[in-house]
């Protein structure tokens, strides 16, 4: 259970935009958007890792940098205890069978031309796993009922279009299991389906998590789903990790004004607490054009004038609960 | 792996076309236009580039009879008097031989009786200016004996008229027989000066015509064989379009001009599209320096006049219909290519591709996999709408001359047209048919290309 499987450190996307022409005669620098700034953490085996956030803040990126499926503009990605950050395409493919990801949008990820058949092949094939396809037959039927999808014979030669968003979701897991992957990056995999189903999916990831010890980075904007099934949980703001600890600690005693205002816009105020309501006023700002200091001052109810000009560092204070706030205490 | 998605489909889409009528009369238009080519022979007897004085020159349309201007103009005659179509006495008897030749007939000629074959025909209009008889022939016979042939024509009110006479002494190898009605020998054979024309006096009335094909022999008897006599009568009316300059006919250069043009246009539009797939594809997946390349080229080839360089390239390449379609070709991918690249620009953002992408895909594997099936439907719609373009400048090539002189296609037709006063006589039985063809054929495939536009296009499509 404590074995790392995964490690990011600190990890870096930024996004160098095309000048404008306004821009250029007031010889303005290109703007640069910072999606993930110094994101690091670590995913045990088995374990399942909330990325929380607004929408905008990074999560996204974050996932496909942690994938490789975008270059980091600095930081580096371990996996099983290697350095995977430089390694070319040719070199990357073996570790692909290790990290795999399901999408927000389960109408998207799809290849509508291909039936569930090809599309979960699909990982094997390019994985040149495919040599014998009695046995790729009976992998992607085996696949399909860990994923609840029985019986597999229902499923297997239909098409995307013909499936509910929660069956096709299921899919699209099955797709990233079929490889035995040791975790997988699920983008916001509940928030296109219907409430009803949200629960058989997080359920199905929380089982899979358990009995074959896939570990999972859930990216969410939902707090609330995310404590019910993360271990520990990341808490991002433009782009920063602001804060991380366990999933329960969190929910508890969060540290950050941000986490605080999360966690009272979306869970019932707990009377034990100090029942302070933490509201943020004003919009998340532009990535592209971040605040100065920490960057949530602006809308920050506790902000002092250290937190204009200061950023804070993520600091531990104790209990493995890293913050990032000049005036978090425990 | 089973395919249970495709044929439910196939219907659904079929049903789908049938309902627009676009669709449905593009279709029909191009099944009669198929048709046409495919039936070219059976359509037509005559071949469109060799089969010359036929008629007279830029002679009307047959059936322009109904005019009664037109009503004595005399009409192209082409018959093959072949073993079926003489009516012989019963004293010999006529049978097929195809030693001599395709359709061949011989019979036997005893010093009994001379036998004669004769066919009757009607003939009911002013004299025409020529007419010939063309045929082959053999004779075997013992060495001694001598053996006469002749071929003459009988004039409704009992005239004969000896067109042609030998004798033959033994045996004879095949021979060629032209008779001519502008050979000098004839007029004086015929007792004429040769100031008059032998067709003005021989068909100077109307009514039932005979030709007769005499023979004897002396001594044993003699085996006579000929291919089916071509009788060729050049009218000032002929078929279903009349005839162009050199008496060739214009219905069967109509009709095989179909097939050219069907066959230029959809190669042609088949080469084009092929590149702008590849090129559309390559440059909207891979991006960068090499999507800067190709669209920058695109924009040149759009932006230079084609017909131009069209034209001093296909002097410079010669004159041969694959050179045509070659050029059209090139000049015709950077509409596909445009199209393409803007698809694959949004199905490379699908996540179905980074999907593929993060278990290790590479780009061809993407490309070939994710991105092609998915522009098939776009590409097919735009193939077809390349295909009208490609008749087009076809014809327009071949009308400045650039063509192949010796395919029949409807832009020859045109050239051949206006290069021989097509136009200043007024000539409309050889401009309009190619004309109109060229805009049906066309539309056809506009119509067609359109309707599978609408139902193929993703941006003509709700999101089901
Ligand atoms: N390819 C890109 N180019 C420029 N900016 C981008 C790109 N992708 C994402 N961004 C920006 O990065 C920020 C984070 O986006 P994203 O990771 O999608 O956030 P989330 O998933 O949390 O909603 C946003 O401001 C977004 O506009
Ligand atoms: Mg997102």
């Amino acid at each position: 259970m404590n074995e790392v499987v995964f490690e990011a450190k600190n990890l870096k996307k930024h996004f160098f935009l095309r000048k404008s022409l306004k821009d250029t005669f007031q010889g303005k620098a290109a703007p640069v958007v910072h999606a993930v700034d110094d994101v690091s953490f670590t995913v045990k085996k088995g374990e399942i890792v909330g990325v929380v956030g607004e929408s905008g803040c990074g999560k996204t990126t974050l996932g496909r940098v942690v994938l490789k499926l975008l270059e980091p503009t600095d930081g580096s990605i371990v996996v099983e205890g290697q350095d995977i950050t430089k390694l070319s395409p040719e070199k990357m493919k073996p570790y692909r069978r290790k990290m795999q990801l399901v999408f927000q949008d389960p109408f998207e990820s799809m290849n509508p031309r291909l039936d569930i058949y090809s599309i979960i092949a699909e990982p094997l094939r390019i994985q040149g796993l495919d040599k014998n396809e009695a046995e790729v037959e009976a992998k992607i039927r085996k696949t399909l009922e860990e994923v609840e999808l029985k019986p597999a014979d229902e499923y297997i030669y239909r098409y995307p279009h013909e499936l509910s968003g929660g069956q096709r979701q299921r899919i699209a897991i099955a797709r990233a299991l079929v490889l035995d992957p040791e975790f997988i990056v699920a983008d916001e995999p509940v928030s296109m389906l219907d409430v009803s189903i949200r629960g058989e999916v997080l359920n199905l990831m929380l089982r899979l998590a358990k009995e074959k010890q896939v570990s999972f980075i859930y990216i969410t904007h939902d707090l609330a789903t995310a404590r019910h099934i993360c271990d520990r949980i990341v808490v991002m703001y433009l782009g920063e990790a602001v804060e991380q600890c366990s999933a329960d600690e969190l929910v508890y005693s969060p540290l950050h004004p941000y986490t605080k205002a999360l966690i009272s816009a979306v869970l019932p105020p707990k009377p034990q607490k100090d029942g302070i309501k933490v509201i943020l006023e004003g919009e998340v700002p532009n990535a592209a054009n971040p605040p100065s200091g920490c960057r949530l001052h602006p809308r920050c109810p506790i902000a002092q004038k250290i937190c204009t000009k200061e950023s804070p560092k993520l600091k531990d204070v104790g209990n493995n609960h890293l913050v990032a706030c000049h005036f978090a205490k425990k | 792996m089973k395919k249970r998605g495709f044929w439910p489909n196939l219907l659904k889409f079929s049903q789908e076309f049938i309902s627009k009528p676009q669709g449905r009369v593009g279709l029909f238009m191009l099944a009669i236009f198929l048709f046409v080519a495919l039936a070219a022979p059976i359509i037509t007897k005559y071949d469109p580039i060799d089969d010359l004085y036929l008629a007279e020159s830029m002679a009307k349309p047959a059936w322009v009879r109904v005019f009664p201007d037109n009503r004595n103009l005399p009409v192209t005659v082409h018959a093959k008097l072949g073993l079926h179509s003489w009516k012989t006495n019963s004293q010999f008897n006529l049978k097929s031989d195809e030693e001599i030749g395709e359709n061949g007939f011989s019979f036997e000629v005893s010093p009994e009786k001379q036998t004669e074959l004769l066919y009757q025909f009607r003939f009911e209009s002013d004299p025409p200016g020529t007419f010939n008889f063309e045929t082959q022939y053999l004779v075997k016979a013992p060495e001694d004996n001598t053996t006469t042939l002749a071929l003459l024509m009988i004039s409704p009110n009992g005239k004969e008229w000896p067109l042609w006479k030998k004798t033959i002494y033994g045996s004879e190898d095949e021979t060629e027989l032209l008779i001519d009605s502008r050979q000098m020998n004839l007029k004086f054979q015929l007792g004429l000066t040769m100031f008059d024309e032998v067709s003005q006096k021989v068909f100077q009335e109307k009514g039932n015509y005979k030709i007769v094909l005499r023979a004897s022999t002396d001594g044993e008897p003699a085996m006579i064989s000929f291919i089916p006599v071509a009788v060729n009568i050049q009218g000032k009316l002929h078929g279903v379009l009349g005839a162009d300059h050199m008496g060739g006919d214009l219905w069967s250069q109509l009709v095989y001009g179909t097939r050219i043009s069907l066959l230029i246009g959809i190669v042609a539009a088949l080469i084009s599209v092929f590149i702008g797939t590849a090129i559309g594809i390559a440059s909207g997946y891979i991006g960068g320096f090499v999507d800067e390349f190709f669209m920058r080229l695109a924009d040149v080839m759009l932006s230079i006049p084609s017909m131009p360089v069209l034209i001093i390239l296909s002097a410079l390449m010669g004159k041969s219909i694959w050179n045509v379609v070659i050029l059209i070709s090139l000049f015709s991918w950077t509409s596909t290519a445009r199209i393409v690249r803007s698809q694959t620009l949004t199905l490379k953002e699908r996540s179905f591709v980074e999907a593929a992408r993060a278990s290790g895909a590479s780009k061809s594997y993407t490309m070939v996999v994710h991105i092609l099936p998915n522009v098939i439907p776009l590409v097919f719609a735009s193939l077809v709408l390349l295909i009208p373009g490609a008749i087009l400048l076809e014809a327009t090539l071949s009308f400045l001359g650039l063509g192949d002189p010796t395919t029949p296609t409807w832009g020859r037709m045109l050239h051949n047209a206006r290069s021989f006063g097509a136009f200043t006589s007024g000539s409309w039985n050889w401009i309009l048919p190619p004309g109109l063809a060229i805009t049906f054929l066309s539309l056809s495939f506009v119509f067609i290309g359109n309707t599978l536009d609408d139902i193929l296009n993703p941006r003509n499509r709700e999101r089901s």
